[in-house]
């Protein structure tokens, strides 16, 4: 796409126009996942969609943030979507090193911790620990799903992906997969401390 | 969201429902009148008058607001042309979907409102403890 039509798409998203933010999504963003994607092979490939969606979005919502006198529009969206995805990635970074955080509490035998749920899954022996996961699973869990989710917790599976999948959200964006992931957990987290409360008054 | 293989007709149905969730795009207001209406793509589509697959196309559009007559005008009339929908059904989803947004923030204020009483017996208690 040359120069001159780039400028001609930005000038009317400046000017409000209502199609010119769908006309920049059906040119640049497919290039600008595949662009990503080629840029780095390791990561799949649902990231490098969300984050080149994310930049298209960002940028049409607010095209005074391209300057065409600095870069093509390609390049403003190609630095625009590295960002995007790094920050997603970082993002994904903090949430997973939070969930270890957690689960070591959870499963750890650091002494001194007064934390509520380590005091109740603490217990010494390990058949007693299994045999405590397993009243926790029984009692905690109302349905399949719970049971299924919670089961992911226990083998400390991290990734939203399989969360997604046994919540039935898996064509969902990334960002509402996490939020409703991360809901789920906090809430089985939270009935987790509950049942501890109650162990712990036994 | 694992596809084997991402299409630009995969990427941009996911950039709609992205989309969806930003007052900022036309999926907004269509996100919200499928939902009222309980509307499937097929429905909504015989609606407008379109084919189905031209939806999450139409959700990346932006979205008129009839706060400003001349520009909702407009702006009808440039997304009516593009995708040769009937300009009167464009408009009159456009109004129904604010008409929900209005109602909506007002039954959440009294949700809300009613919340709180129901709540306040308890954060009374736990304030005094």
């Amino acid at each position: 796409m040359s120069n001159e039509a780039d400028l001609e798409l930005h000038q009317r998203l400046l000017d409000g126009d209502a199609v010119a933010p769908e006309e920049v999504a059906e040119r640049y963003l497919f290039s600008l996942q595949q662009y990503l994607q080629s840029k780095h092979l390791r990561v799949d490939k649902d990231s490098t969609l969300d984050a080149a969606a994310t930049a298209i979005l960002n940028y049409v919502k607010n095209p005074q943030s391209y300057k065409p006198e600095l870069r093509s529009l390609f390049g403003f969206l190609k630095m625009a979507a590295e960002g995007d995805f790094i920050n997603l990635l970082n993002r994904q970074k903090r949430y997973n090193m939070r969930v270890v955080a957690l689960e070591n509490v959870a499963v750890g035998d650091m002494a001194g911790n007064i934390n509520i749920e380590e005091e109740f899954i603490s217990r010494e022996d390990l058949t007693l620990r299994l045999k405590a996961a397993q009243d926790l699973r029984s009692e905690i869990a109302l349905n399949e799903q719970d049971r299924q989710l919670l089961a992911l917790m226990q083998a400390k599976i991290r990734t939203t992906a399989d969360y997604a999948k046994v919540l039935g959200i898996s064509d969902e964006p990334l960002e509402i997969q996490r939020e409703t992931v991360k809901r789920h957990k906090d809430r089985l987290r939270l009935r987790q401390k509950r049942l501890a409360q109650k162990e712990a008054g036994r | 969201m694992q596809k084997d293989e991402i299409t630009k007709e995969v990427a941009m149905q996911y950039a709609a429902r992205k989309a969806a969730g930003d007052e900022f795009f036309l999926g907004s207001a269509i996100q919200l009148y499928q939902r009222k209406e309980a509307l499937d793509d097929k429905a909504l589509a015989h609606f407008l008058g379109i084919a189905p697959e031209l939806l999450h196309r139409l959700a990346l559009c932006r979205r008129p607001y009839s706060t400003d007559p001349t520009t909702f005008r407009r702006d009808i009339s440039s997304i009516a042309t593009k995708f040769a929908i009937e300009t009167r059904q464009l408009a009159a989803l456009l109004r129904r979907a604010e008409a929900y947004e209005a109602s909506r923030s007002t039954s959440t204020y009294l949700m809300a409102a009613r919340d709180y009483d129901e709540e306040l017996p308890e954060i009374e208690k736990e304030q005094e403890e």
